[in-house]
């Protein structure tokens, strides 16, 4: 799983059942998961606590797809 | 002769999706406990004192502890799917610590996800700690089964996932603890031993029949109780209240940033649940705080 735009996000959500959002900020990850819900209109999602990578500082959110 | 380090131990589930068995990512330690059930076969035709342990059944149990709490949601999920997972304990390779050497201890057995508990404490890294009952046999694992590496995970201070409580069961929690330190939620699932004479072998089976949850949270309290209309957060008094009702009030668990971590960002599960125990600490020269015990009311959910 590589971070990815909403869209690229919402087709792995399908392929795969999850997703790894990523971000320089939390408000950056914030924006990106609520795009990421707009496009999954009619999909429930799950998010996980969102993380840092210690390594590079990137934010981390796991996005689940409900069924 | 090197001995096995505990971090070549390592417990994998199977991703139905990826189709592949995945290690744990990001665990800290792990127990397997394989038990003999016995009874005394001893009488007193036996000459001594001694016992005779006989074997009536056998049961395994898998526990893991972990800083990846990135997968709440689909552990919250796991475990009420009340369905079992299929694991393997195994030796890894010492260049990646997940590629498995398929060892001539593994086994791999169906258990269910029977416990879970999330610890998201202020300034700590956050833990996840997952209980495993096995059921049906233990077997030898084929050579076959395929094993993916993961990447390396995040971690995720406790302050940055809050609980927020309403003061009924309607409206959307708005405001999250004032003062909050710790967080934890554990949610277990209840298995009842199925094995009956149609079982074969000794293998004990198991079998789901209740989900329970319960929140507990640890806050100090700020002197003469201004907190709330300050930044507009749940006080003591407003906990009091809360108690003193007896009833369900709805809660939520979500990711939060912005100013003192208040901002609620993507909520990972939420529910109602009724405020069973309040414990008021007042230690001489320390701060005085409490914590606040929720059982689960209802099902929770895990929808963002």
């Amino acid at each position: 799983m590589a971070d990815k735009q909403p869209s690229q996000a919402l087709q792995a959500l399908k392929d795969q059942g999850t997703t790894l959002l990523s971000a320089a900020t939390r408000d950056e990850l914030a924006s990106k998961f609520d795009a990421l819900k707009a496009e999954a209109d009619g999909l429930t999602l799950a998010a996980g606590a969102v993380g840092q990578n210690l390594e590079n500082g990137t934010f981390i959110l796991r996005v689940d797809i409900l069924h | 002769m090197a001995t096995l380090k505990g971090q070549n131990f390592r417990i994998c589930t199977y991703d139905s999706v990826a189709a592949k068995f995945k290690v744990i990512g990001m665990a800290t330690g792990c127990t397997v406990t394989l038990t003999n059930n016995t009874s005394d076969e001893s009488t007193k035709d036996d000459v001594g004192m001694a016992s005779k342990p006989n074997t009536n059944s056998k049961s395994w149990q898998v526990s893991c502890e972990s800083l990846n709490v990135a997968d709440a949601a689909a552990m919250l999920t796991a475990i009420k799917a009340m369905t079992p997972f299929t694991l393997i304990w195994d030796e890894t390779s010492t260049s990646d610590n997940q590629t498995r050497s398929k060892a001539a201890f593994a086994r791999k057995g169906q258990a269910y996800l029977n416990d879970v508990t999330f610890n998201f404490n202020d300034r700590e890294n956050s833990t996840k700690s997952l209980q495993f009952q096995g059921t049906g046999a233990l077997e030898s694992v084929p050579a076959a089964d395929a094993t993916e590496v993961i990447a390396l995970g995040s971690y995720t201070k406790g302050q940055f996932v809050r609980l927020f409580l309403g003061s009924d069961n309607t409206a959307t929690p708005s405001k999250p603890i004032a003062c909050a330190r710790q967080l934890s939620l554990h949610c277990s699932l209840t298995l009842e031993a199925a094995t009956t004479k149609d079982t074969d072998g000794d293998w004990e089976i198991n079998e789901p029949t209740a989900l329970s949850y319960d929140i507990s949270t640890t806050a100090l309290v700020r002197s003469n109780e201004t907190i709330t209309s300050e930044v507009a957060a749940q006080a003591l008094a407003d906990v009091e209240s809360i108690y003193e009702a007896g009833t369900p009030v709805k809660w939520q668990i979500a990711n939060v940033s912005g100013a003192n971590q208040r901002t609620k960002g993507a909520v990972i599960c939420s529910g109602s649940a009724v405020l069973t125990n309040l414990t008021l600490n007042g230690p001489n020269r320390q701060s005085a705080d409490y914590t606040a015990q929720l059982t689960g009311y209802g099902e929770y959910t895990v929808a963002a």
